[in-house]
């Protein structure tokens, strides 16, 4: 338990500060489409030229190279910011790209992380399908060897940001005789590619951020295999591992400001008794309190799983606490946002209406990269060490 | 604010020498017998506490103390939440916060013993005239502690009232009616009631840990329908958000025993938030944990009962849910959470 800020930390802090204001796009991000694509690699590309793309990547491919605390200073001072979001970015940034650096051939390497950090390609990942959700491991999707390439048939599902995505980092059945963990592949597979078929998915939110894919004969070089042939399950949990990690930052700081925003809503719209302000109500200001409280809980959680990692090179079962954290409060936030809002939460195109698209969009977070059943089983199983259930 | 929120090396080795210490004098049998109530062991082995260097631990070295500072108590507190000790002392590690001379001295040597006096109702702290107050193990208590938003005093142990039968046998209660001119050390500001607050906290979050680790223990022992019940979702589920409330509640009281370091203004939001999900983990997991005992859980002769008394004692001293909300909405919220901290060193 200490501070681990410096006065040259602070500086630093007050650098990050300064470009980001100075920088950050003006513009609101569009909602969806590819305008929305062009608007999130544009903004990586001037995070790039500013001197800022990949904080946490080595200075070989092109980036920042800065030590933990730095990272984490970055990340927070980019949330304050109030910058947006990775979007497009965020699977080649988040994902594909640490797995590469960690896992990646040379020429993997510095054929794929430069055009990352410039903003000139987007990922998406290629894990789901169909009848494999929180069974991952029983994934169908094959690729045969033929000389120096794979044939890969079969489709991926919930493919977020598919829609216009250059590469894709896909899990492929290379072993249909070994054990079900065994017999995968972690695969770069280029969306241009003969065979591939991109069918955008609506969400119930209305939004079509992901999509089905589909593989018919798609032909990619061996040598786009990452981690060696049949390693995949273990390359892909690395991957899984980063999403649980610092990401939370930002997730925690939006968090925050959402509930802040509520806290301003309830000051100025009028309460249940029609005489004060919502925030007034008792039940109300309770609520407000309990939400802030547990933000807060979001914060001091994330700060405690980044401790455990500045300690242990690979992110422990411990960091799906603050997962399973930020699922379950992202939904009661918003749940008591359209309780606050009442009958003006209903109207999608007045002031207010981004709430409701918020609400519909926070599902998610409870499903997407883990159901929050499955983190429970595995903090039961994982972390406590409690016995393994019956697995048919 | 980049913090570091597990043990420090200092911190690793606080916490282990309290460690042996509670688990070779102070085992959860001993609340099982007759000395349990009014903290008979404890004070019958006080020397040990003060012969380890738990009420000088932030005290000055040349007051007689380690010189360590609130983190390094909040190290401690938690460990006592799990061997359930008597608050009394966690009561004179935060009197040795503020009392002054031979009074420090005595504390810290271990010859004087603060018990917590409850207020029954909203009190001024420096104001005069006499307010009801629970006595909590003041049995041949020295001095009585409390505090308000407004500040912190230390009187001598008023004349106690007969023994009130107690929620929490194991801890004694007594009513009084102390006299609020009679103080004998006092601050004022919101100082003493943060950082006593947040070793309550801590030894809340003690609390919250240990019913986890009982109900999982269990879990894996007990068979039913030809497996160990902890195989069952239902009961993970239930374990795993055990485990996550007490890890919110243990992170939120760390990162505010750190916050409350470097803190200059009165803002509570940290304080007051480690709290409420201290007092939530503590009482909802030893709930938990009795219902994962099944009907073991419900007896008097089974531990768990003891965890769930001990974390409604102690979630209601000095702090009850509404107040701690209260607090919380009078502060700026998390947006302005750093807004008036010193810059480190």
């Amino acid at each position: 338990m200490q501070i681990i800020e410096t006065v040259e930390t602070r500086r630093f802090r007050e650098e990050v500060r300064a470009w980001l204001q100075e920088n950050k796009p003006r513009d609101k991000r569009p909602e969806d489409g590819p305008e929305m694509r062009a608007f999130d690699m544009a903004w990586q590309q001037r995070q790039f030229e500013g001197g800022w793309a990949g904080v946490s990547w080595p200075a070989a491919y092109g980036g920042r190279g800065l030590a933990l605390v730095e990272q984490l200073i970055w990340h927070e001072e980019y949330s304050r910011a109030g910058a947006p979001s990775s979007g497009n970015m965020f699977v080649a940034l988040s994902h594909a790209g640490p797995t590469l650096i960690n896992e990646g051939s040379e020429e993997q390497k510095t054929y794929h992380l430069p055009r990352i950090l410039r903003g000139e390609v987007t990922w998406c990942q290629g894990f789901s399908e169909p009848g494999a959700g929180s069974d991952l491991g029983s994934l169908t999707t094959r690729a045969e060897v033929d000389n120096d390439h794979l044939v890969i048939n079969g489709t991926k599902i919930w493919t977020t940001y598919g829609p216009g995505a250059n590469f894709q980092e896909l899990l492929v059945r290379t072993d249909p005789s070994v054990a079900k963990y065994r017999g995968i592949s972690w695969v770069i597979c280029p969306m241009d590619t003969l065979g591939v078929t991109v069918r955008p998915i609506r969400a119930m939110s209305g939004l079509t951020h992901f999509a089905q894919c589909f593989y018919d004969d798609v032909r990619v070089p061996l040598a786009n295999v990452v981690g060696g042939l049949n390693n995949g399950w273990r390359v892909a949990m690395t991957t899984l591992g980063f999403e649980r990690g610092t990401a939370n930052i930002a997730h925690q700081i939006e968090l925050a400001r959402t509930v802040e925003r509520l806290v301003e809503i309830a000051r100025q719209i009028e309460g249940p008794d029609g005489q004060r302000r919502a925030i007034d109500d008792e039940a109300i200001a309770a609520e407000l309190a309990d939400l802030r409280t547990a933000v807060a809980a979001l914060r001091a959680m994330t700060a405690l799983t980044i401790s455990r990692n500045m300690r242990e090179a690979v992110p422990g079962p411990e960091s799906n606490l603050v997962a399973l954290q930020f699922g379950e409060l992202i939904r009661r936030v918003m749940g008591f946002a359209l309780k606050l809002l009442g009958a003006r939460g209903l109207e999608r195109q007045s002031d207010l209406g981004e709430w409701a698209l918020e609400y519909l969009e926070c599902f998610k977070w409870a499903i997407g990269g883990g159901t929050t059943e499955i983190r429970r089983n595995n903090i039961a199983e994982r972390l406590l060490g409690m016995p393994k259930g019956p697995r048919p | 604010m980049i913090t570091d929120l597990l043990p420090s090396d200092d911190q690793a080795a606080i916490r282990d020498s309290v460690v042996a210490l509670l688990s070779r004098e102070f085992p959860i049998a001993r609340l099982h017998g007759d000395l349990a109530s009014g903290a008979g062991v404890e004070r019958a082995r006080w020397g040990m506490f003060a012969d380890l260097g738990l009420f000088g631990l932030a005290v000055g070295e040349q007051q007689g103390g380690a010189g360590f500072a609130l983190p390094e108590q909040v190290t401690a507190a938690y460990e006592l939440g799990r061997f359930l000790v008597s608050p009394t002392v966690l009561a004179t590690m935060i009197a040795a916060g503020f009392a002054q001379g031979e009074m420090l001295e005595s504390l810290v040597a271990g010859d004087a013993r603060v018990a917590f006096a409850n207020p029954v109702s909203r009190l001024q702290i420096h104001g005069g005239g006499s307010a009801p107050v629970q006595l909590l193990d003041a049995d041949g208590a020295d001095f009585v502690l409390l505090w308000t938003d407004e500040g912190a005093a230390l009187h001598a142990a008023p004349a106690p009232g007969p023994h009130v039968e107690a929620l929490d046998e194991t801890v004694s209660l007594q009513r009084a009616e102390l006299a609020l001119g009679g103080r004998i050390a006092a601050t004022t500001g919101p100082d003493i009631a943060r950082r006593g607050g947040l070793l309550l906290s801590a030894y809340l979050v003690g609390i919250a840990k240990a019913t986890l680790e009982m109900a999982v223990e269990y879990s894996k022992s007990r068979v039913q329908f030809g497996q160990e019940i902890g195989a069952f979702q239902a009961i993970k589920h239930y374990c795993a958000e055990m485990a996550r409330r007490a890890e919110a509640a243990t992170a939120q009281t760390f990162y505010a025993a750190l916050d409350a370091t470097v803190r200059r203004d009165e803002d509570m939001f940290e304080a007051a938030a480690a709290r409420l999900l201290a007092a939530e983990a503590a009482v909802d997991n030893a709930r938990f944990n009795i219902q994962i005992h099944g009907a073991m859980g419900f007896t008097y002769e089974a531990d768990a009962h003891l965890y769930l008394k001990r974390a409604l004692l102690v979630s209601a001293i000095l702090s009850d849910q509404r107040s701690e909300q209260r607090r919380i909405m009078r502060s700026e919220g998390l947006a302005a959470a750093e807004l008036d901290l010193s810059p480190p060193a």
